[in-house]
């Protein structure tokens, strides 16, 4: 019968042993851990969290085809419908103008534009701009609207 | 060549300084952080002198800055045109064992200078602030928390960058020069032209301060951010405001601290700043 010994200087002449395998086992085991978590932790930590809406309310009508400007979005009329597109440039954060002539979005900064419904058309910007949720207020006429700003 | 350099620029800009920061503690006591805009503007029209000391504040800071560079330029152009040794360029820097803390000082001085003008929260300084905000969290892993104690603009408050121009920055510029500063006493008298053309700038003409306009198109920032905004047109953020500053205070240390290669870096060096100018000048005149 072979003692435990022999075993293992049979197995050392081959280049490994159990303890080492065992050993590179867990090695392997703890990597392969790491990257399985990397995912969750990293899409975890760098998810940015919805903001808390913040609600105002616009105490007028749009006209056909107007538009009113507030300090964070413009009111747009499309087709008789309210569309409230975002002032902060996806760019790099400075608050839009509308340029009624060109009728898009101008960013003063660096010059981005965007159409009316917020869809990025030239410059430096990358991402459309966002849309906020509009409801109109008023029994049977429209008399303002509540813009859900996120 | 030699007037230039035999000139004080130095001190002059120390004296500027000085004004600066007296001026800067005066108007301390009017400006509220809370409502900066509305403060700002309380400031230039109704306070009594406010317009004078907000106008004292901003023409010493900008003359500061600028004899700042000048001071920078002219000890370069001596150490490197007419006292350079030709067996060991190092030896022939004088400050070279305070190099990096005063190259640091730089990014501080425009930091400084830039955090009032965002503290004025016109359309300049407004988007100033969000641009600079934006800039820094493009940079990877730590650029929001970095954010979170030098601008944080867009949380709606100014306090941390009122905390940074008023006690911060200062105090980091000051712990960075100190050592250079220590060996010199500057006197009013000597400098009293430079003292008087600040008085002067401020008594005849206001700080400059913009209403808010809806229908503006076009916002250039302060003077020394314009090729940086020309800049942000084409090149992304990370690459443009970040790298780009970062290889330019870079490019001034090794100036002085590469040795042999020296004039290498010194090529390098004045080609940032023309490319830097060209975008600067493409910048304004739009």
């Amino acid at each position: 019968m072979e003692s435990a010994n022999n075993k293992d200087e049979k197995s050392r002449a081959g280049g490994i042993n159990r303890r080492t395998f065992l050993a590179g086992a867990g090695t392997v085991g703890k990597i392969a851990a790491f990257f399985a978590l990397l995912a969750p932790f990293s899409k975890f930590v760098s998810f940015t969290s919805p903001k808390k809406p913040k609600f105002f309310k616009v105490d007028r009508a749009l006209k056909k085809d107007g538009f009113i400007i507030e300090p964070d979005f413009i009111l747009f009329d499309i087709n008789d419908e309210p569309v409230a597109v975002s002032r902060t440039c996806t760019h790099l954060g400075c608050k839009i103008n509308y340029h009624e002539l060109e009728k898009m979005l101008i960013c003063p900064c660096h010059q981005s534009r965007f159409s009316k419904e917020g869809k990025r058309l030239a410059g430096p910007a990358q991402r459309n701009l966002p849309t906020f949720r509009v409801e109109k207020t008023g029994a049977e006429e429209v008399t303002g609207y509540i813009v859900a700003v996120t | 060549m030699r007037w230039f350099i035999e000139q004080k620029w130095g001190a002059k800009s120390l004296v500027a300084l000085y004004l600066s920061v007296l001026s800067g503690i005066v108007l301390s006591f009017q400006y509220d952080m809370g409502t900066p805009f509305y403060s700002t503007g309380i400031l230039e029209l109704v306070t009594p002198f406010g317009s004078f000391w907000r106008s004292l504040h901003f023409y010493s800071s900008q003359v500061f800055f600028l004899l700042l560079l000048i001071h920078l330029l002219a000890v370069l152009v001596d150490r490197y045109h007419f006292n350079q040794a030709s067996e060991s360029p190092e030896k022939a820097w004088g400050v070279r064992e305070q190099w990096f803390n005063l190259v640091c000082s730089v990014p501080v001085a425009v930091l400084l200078l830039f955090t009032g003008y965002i503290l004025r929260a016109d359309a300049t300084g407004r988007f100033a602030g969000v641009i600079a905000e934006n800039i820094l969290i493009s940079v990877p892993l730590i650029g929001s928390w970095l954010n979170s104690f030098v601008f944080n603009v867009t949380s709606g408050s100014m306090k941390v960058v009122y905390a940074n121009h008023l006690v911060g920055l200062g105090i980091l510029w000051g712990y960075l020069a100190w050592q250079h500063l220590r060996k010199y006493r500057v006197s009013w008298l000597n400098n009293g032209g430079v003292v008087a053309g600040i008085f002067a700038l401020s008594l005849l003409a206001a700080a400059p301060i913009e209403s808010f306009s809806p229908g503006k198109f076009y916002v250039s920032g302060p003077w020394f951010f314009v090729g940086l905004q020309e800049m942000l047109r084409t090149i992304q953020p990370l690459w443009a405001g970040v790298v780009f500053p970062i290889s330019g205070v870079v490019f001034l240390y090794l100036i002085v601290k590469g040795g042999r290669k020296s004039t290498l870096y010194l090529t390098g060096g004045i080609l940032w700043i023309a490319i830097y100018s060209a975008f600067s000048l493409i910048g304004f005149l739009r």
